[in-house]
Parts: structure tokens; C-alpha cells; sequence
């Protein structure tokens, strides 16, 4: 009894143990989606590990357009330092806490921004700084 | 000063030290998070095997049966934890959320957005 519960035990450790793969472990597609995490997949844990595989699950399904728009936003994602993610994930956490209407409206906002001359960015950038908030140093994001 | 002001205030300040503090902090910060779930993972398949060799060693046929099946229930429970749900991975939740959702990341971080929005 005791042998056949260690052999029972052991196979499951081995189940348990099995670390989500490597990069060179994904396969083609796993690879194209998630390109814009190569440099940092190794570090990831397990649970993002999974996270990740499921979206390229979700990815699959998406029109073209969406996976391009989709790739494009992976990419800035990935170039944004750790204090830029955090300060991101705040910010977005205080939007899907607003009511919809709200939401919809900093999007629409956000578009009518977009818009503006760019040295009128800067003038508004500018102002924000010169109020001494607590925004990440991040303005404009990368590539902007 | 109210209680809720002094809340908010105490909320600011504990947010605008988390954000002094360095990449290479942070990176450290989360290697010493990576070592910790990979002691704890270990431990509890370390605690296991413990448990399976001591029911070995327990007096009566009917004990070791009933020890080697509790551990047995535990580890099934552990490695079904561990595949389906994990440790929570909440800020990746946020991260795949904000990602798929329309909204651009610049938006999220251009502090002359955030002021362009105050003054509306």
C-alpha cells in the first residue's frame, strides 16, 4: 500500500512540478503572438505564464484588424518600464470602477486629445508636471 | 482634517512611495516573490513526502491506510490548486483586461491627458 501511494504520490509531484514552457518549448503560432514578451518570458512566473497562453487562445479568434491592433499594443505594452505597467494598471483599475457612461466618455475623450496640436500636449504635460502630481514619468508613453 | 481625508492622505503617500521606488528594486523585489512561491511550492511537496513515509511507519495496517489516503487527497488537492487556479495573478488579470480592452495604453499614462481631463 505504502509503495503504491509513494508511486501515486511521485506522479503527481511530477504533474504538480511541470512548469508551464519555455519559450522554445511554444509552438509557432505561441511564438508570433507572444513576440513582444520573448525578452522577459523566461522570468515570468507560471500563473502569467498560463495567463498568457490562455489569451493566444482568445487571440485566435480575433479578426486580422483586431490582432494587429492587439500586436501594436503588446508591443508598447512590452517597451514600458515596471513603474510605468504599475502606473498603468492603477489608472485602468480607476476607469472600470467608473460608471460606463463614464468610461465611454474618457474614451471618446481621450480621441478629441489624440487630436490636438502636438505642442498643445506638451503645454498640457507641462502643466501636470508643473502641479507636482504623482504621475509616473512616463509622458506620452513610449513613442510618442 | 476628517477621517476620510486623513485616508486619502495616508493612501497618497504610501502610492508616491511605491513609485520612488527604482527598476532595479522592483526587479529585485520581484526575484525575492519568484524565490518564495518556488520555496512554498517545494515545502508543500516536501511536506507530502513526509506524510507519505510516516504513514509507512504508522502502527496499524488500518492507520497507514487511512494516512497514506488523507496525503494522497492533499496532494490531488494541491496539484488540481495548482493547475486551475494557482497563486492569484491579479495584476495580470488587469494587465490582459487592459490590453484587450479599446482604450490605448497612452492614454492610461499621458499626464497631459490627465490634465486636459481635470480641465474639462
Amino acid at each position: 500500500m505504502a509503495r503504491f501511494a509513494l508511486t501515486l504520490a511521485a506522479t503527481l509531484w511530477l504533474g504538480a512540478a511541470a512548469a508551464e514552457p519555455t519559450w522554445s518549448e511554444l509552438d509557432a503560432e505561441q511564438r508570433t503572438v507572444l513576440a513582444p514578451f520573448a525578452g522577459e518570458w523566461e522570468r515570468m512566473e507560471d500563473p502569467q505564464r498560463r495567463r498568457w497562453l490562455g489569451f493566444v487562445e482568445r487571440y485566435r479568434d480575433m479578426s486580422p484588424a483586431r490582432q494587429r491592433q492587439l500586436q501594436e499594443k503588446m508591443r508598447t505594452w512590452a517597451a514600458l518600464t515596471p513603474e510605468q505597467r504599475l502606473a498603468a494598471r492603477r489608472k485602468y483599475q480607476e476607469i472600470t470602477q467608473m460608471a460606463p457612461e463614464e468610461r465611454d466618455a474618457i474614451r471618446k475623450k481621450w480621441q478629441e486629445y489624440d487630436a490636438l496640436p502636438e505642442e498643445e500636449k506638451r503645454r498640457l504635460r507641462a502643466e501636470r508636471r508643473a502641479r507636482g502630481t504623482s504621475e509616473p514619468p512616463a509622458d506620452g508613453g513610449p513613442g510618442r | 482634517m476628517n477621517e476620510l481625508h486623513f485616508g486619502g492622505r495616508v493612501r497618497e503617500l504610501l502610492d508616491r512611495r511605491l513609485e520612488d521606488i527604482g527598476a532595479d528594486r522592483l526587479a529585485r523585489l520581484r526575484q525575492a516573490r519568484e524565490r518564495a512561491l518556488l520555496a512554498r511550492r517545494r515545502s508543500a511537496v516536501t511536506g507530502i513526502g513526509h506524510a507519505l513515509l510516516l504513514s509507512a511507519h504508522a502502527g496499524t495496517p488500518r492507520a497507514r491506510l487511512a494516512v497514506a489516503a488523507c496525503t494522497l487527497l492533499l496532494a490531488a488537492w494541491l496539484v488540481a490548486w495548482w493547475h486551475v487556479g494557482g497563486p492569484l495573478d491579479e495584476a495580470g488579470e488587469v494587465e490582459t483586461a487592459l490590453l484587450i480592452d479599446d482604450l490605448p495604453v497612452e492614454a492610461l499614462l499621458d499626464s497631459g491627458f490627465q490634465s486636459w481631463l481635470a480641465s474639462r
